[in-house]
């Protein structure tokens, strides 16, 4: 007999009778065929469940094997692994439902690549009431977010012989067990595949993490080591502590020196900013070089119709650091900036508008630390309002580009937690980031046919088609007054440009925070997504003054 | 930095990469345009990308349809003015960017 494709293992222990029958059905109403299920019973004192396991143990599909004594779910786990016969293993609590096509579209996707290593897929939790809610609409595979949090969890599949490789589940992470094991996986992994459907239905029990991680505290410190073990592995300096929230706080160190180049594109505007008539240019500069704890940077302002007073007290502010670049062409922030990013030295490139104001002191070492991974292709900070709200915490796509968490309170943690970690996102506000300098010119630079905005969405867009990742932190934070500095209309032609390059991407779903605006306005438990985007977007729309409207052309098609 | 909706599918067909005449140009000037011919390449890579979804969206919704025979036609553009158009540009915008840089760089290195 030819060995499955797929062996679901289920280390099983005391579970509720009722909710271990829904999960003995789930697997059973299975659309796909070529599966064997290995259960592993950790010693169950429950003589039903004994009862149940011998009625299962009947089908030919099923493996049952009986531990001599108690080991926890690693051991279980790892006896399942090593009788599972199957190439790829899926793993399945004992009192959590696959949905009927869970395997089969796991296959479609090892079908169509078959380097995909791992896949995981979006979940759904079950509640006491037997209802489904709380669905889980996952990023695309994103490294920097499992760092903070095990998102990826059910419904993991991976290949056996991979696992096996790894050494399977580890001893001495109970509670993390699975999250270190995704680390060691996909360290090791050919390619990841995310599949952008529900798939599992995790049951929120008394006692479970599903319903309260607060009643596994351990758990969470096994995750803290988990993720110091992978960060130690792949070289990553830094220490990791558990947050308010129950995600890790990866704190990095900066084990490089490099000279940094802030390059500052201005014509000397003044703005009334905080109750104060200030020269926009003048308050940027003084706020990095009385703020900044790094001393190895330049200041490179590309100028125009500036005054030489203001030019003159910017080097007072920050003395044998400002390089004036006279710009004498029409308006253009993306020729500005390549042209300042040419006249720079430094090999780190900090992109910041005259219209923002430092608050954080170590924001360059955050956001250089970053970079130090060599698929970071630009980092961004945080970037607040005048009036302490949040300005920016990335890009994220949802018909055309949309800021995320635009005018959020700082003390909102976003859906599943993602305003308080760093993570990645298709694009990043050029108001502040900073990238490598090789990276720019990789990847051209701005496009000038993009002169006011989005020559940033365009520019993160070439940076992840080059293949890099951008992430965004809200480990450091800078003002923005946005827009203060120049007229924040936008003109057709950079429509018809940006969509002439990147097209249906823009208005698809997100990959890295698909759904934001609809999670974000508390409707994650609707599952007809399609048809209620619209109200969430009209939501989202009242909120934040400013944005445009939808059109009718513009809605997804019921 | 919001987007208004996609551009109509009628304006998205005007070439806009034209070599420049480079040999009055500075060292800088010619920086500069390493630069743009670089975001143009990628430009038009994300281009081509983007319209071989749609080809792919119009034969899977064809052979949904129609015949295998006239799936084939439409492949080939034979009656489809708009594709047709955007297939030769592209092919052509390829064709001069995947050679100019390098042409680019012969005159950097000429000029020490």
């Amino acid at each position: 007999m030819p060995a499955p494709r797929f062996s679901v293992l289920t280390p099983v222990y005391n579970p509720p009778v009722e909710a271990f029958e829904a999960c003995a059905a789930s697997v059973f109403a299975q659309t796909a065929t070529n599966w064997e299920w290995v259960l592993v019973d950790d010693r169950s004192t429950d003589p039903a469940i004994g009862l149940l396991l011998d009625e299962l143990a009947a089908d030919e599909r099923v493996r049952v094997i009986r531990r001599t004594e108690n080991g926890g779910i690693v051991a279980a786990t790892n006896d399942a692994l090593h009788a599972a016969a199957g190439e790829f293993v899926a793993f399945l609590d004992h009192d959590d439902e696959l949905t009927p096509d869970a395997l089969a579209a796991v296959d479609e996707v090892l079908t169509a690549d078959d380097t995909v290593d791992y896949v995981y897929s979006d979940e759904e939790k079950i509640d006491l009431g037997g209802t489904l809610c709380d669905r889980f609409r996952k990023p695309a595979w994103s490294p920097e977010r499992l760092r903070a949090q095990n998102y990826c969890c059910h419904l993991s599949v991976m290949r056996r012989s991979l696992v096996l490789e790894v050494g399977g589940l580890r001893d001495g992470f109970d509670g993390a067990q699975d999250w270190d094991l995704t680390f060691r996986i996909t360290e090791a992994a050919r390619s990841i595949a995310h599949i952008p459907h529900v798939l599992y239905h995790w049951r929120m029990v008394v006692g479970s993490v599903a319903a309260d991680i607060d009643y596994k505290p351990y758990a969470l410190e096994a995750g803290r080591r988990a993720v110091a073990a992978h960060l130690e592995r792949v070289g990553i300096a830094a220490s990791v502590e558990i947050t308010e929230f129950n995600f890790m706080a990866v704190r990095r160190r900066l084990t490089t020196r490099p000279r940094v180049s802030i390059i500052i594109p201005t014509n000397g505007t003044r703005r009334r900013v905080w109750g104060q008539d200030v020269a926009l240019v003048e308050q940027c500069v003084a706020s990095i070089a009385q703020r900044s704890t790094w001393d190895h940077y330049e200041i490179v302002i590309v100028h125009d119709m500036i005054d030489e007073q203001i030019l003159e007290r910017l080097h007072r502010h920050a003395p044998g650091r400002v390089v004036a670049v006279p710009y004498d062409r029409p308006f253009n922030f993306s020729a500005k900036v390549n042209l300042g990013a040419l006249r720079s030295t430094g090999d780190r490139l900090v992109l910041l508008n005259d219209d923002t104001f430092i608050d954080s002191p170590d924001w360059i070492e955050v956001l250089a630390a970053h970079l130090e991974e060599l698929d970071v292709g630009m980092v961004g900070p945080r970037l607040l309002l005048a009036d302490g709200r949040i300005q920016s915490a990335g890009h994220y796509n949802r018909f055309g580009p949309h800021h995320v968490a635009a005018g959020f309170s700082t003390e909102e943690i976003g859906p599943y937690g993602c305003l308080t970690f760093p993570g990645e996102r298709t694009g990043l506000t050029m108001a502040c980031v900073m990238m490598p300098r090789r990276l720019f010119e990789e990847a051209g630079g701005l496009d000038t046919k993009l002169p006011g905005a989005f020559n940033d969405v365009d520019f993160g867009n070439k940076l992840r088609h080059l293949r890099y990742r951008l992430i965004w932190t809200p480990h450091a934070s800078v003002y923005h007054f946005e827009s203060l500095s120049r007229d924040p209309s936008v003109p057709d032609s950079d429509f018809v440009h940006l969509y002439q390059r990147w097209g249906d991407e823009l208005d698809a779903p997100d990959r890295y925070l698909p759904w934001f605006a609809y999670q974000a306005a508390g409707l994650a438990h609707v599952r007809d997504e399609e048809l209620f985007a619209t109200i969430v977007d009209s939501k989202i729309h009242e909120r934040i003054p400013g944005l445009g409207e939808i059109t009718v052309d513009m809605l997804p098609k019921v | 930095m919001v987007s208004q909706g996609p551009a109509s599918i009628t304006q998205l067909t005007t070439p806009s990469h034209v070599l420049r005449d480079m040999s009055e140009m500075t060292v800088e000037e010619l920086r500069i345009e390493v630069l743009r011919l670089r975001d143009e390449l990628i430009g038009a890579q994300a281009e081509i990308g983007n319209l071989r979804g749609r080809l792919d969206v119009k034969h899977r919704n064809y052979l949904a349809l129609n015949s295998v025979h006239s799936a084939q036609r439409v492949l080939r553009g034979s009656d489809d003015d708009y594709v047709r158009a955007a297939r030769r540009v592209l092919g052509f915008t390829r064709w001069v960017l995947l050679r100019a840089p390098r042409q680019l760089a012969r005159k950097l290195l000429d000029r020490g």
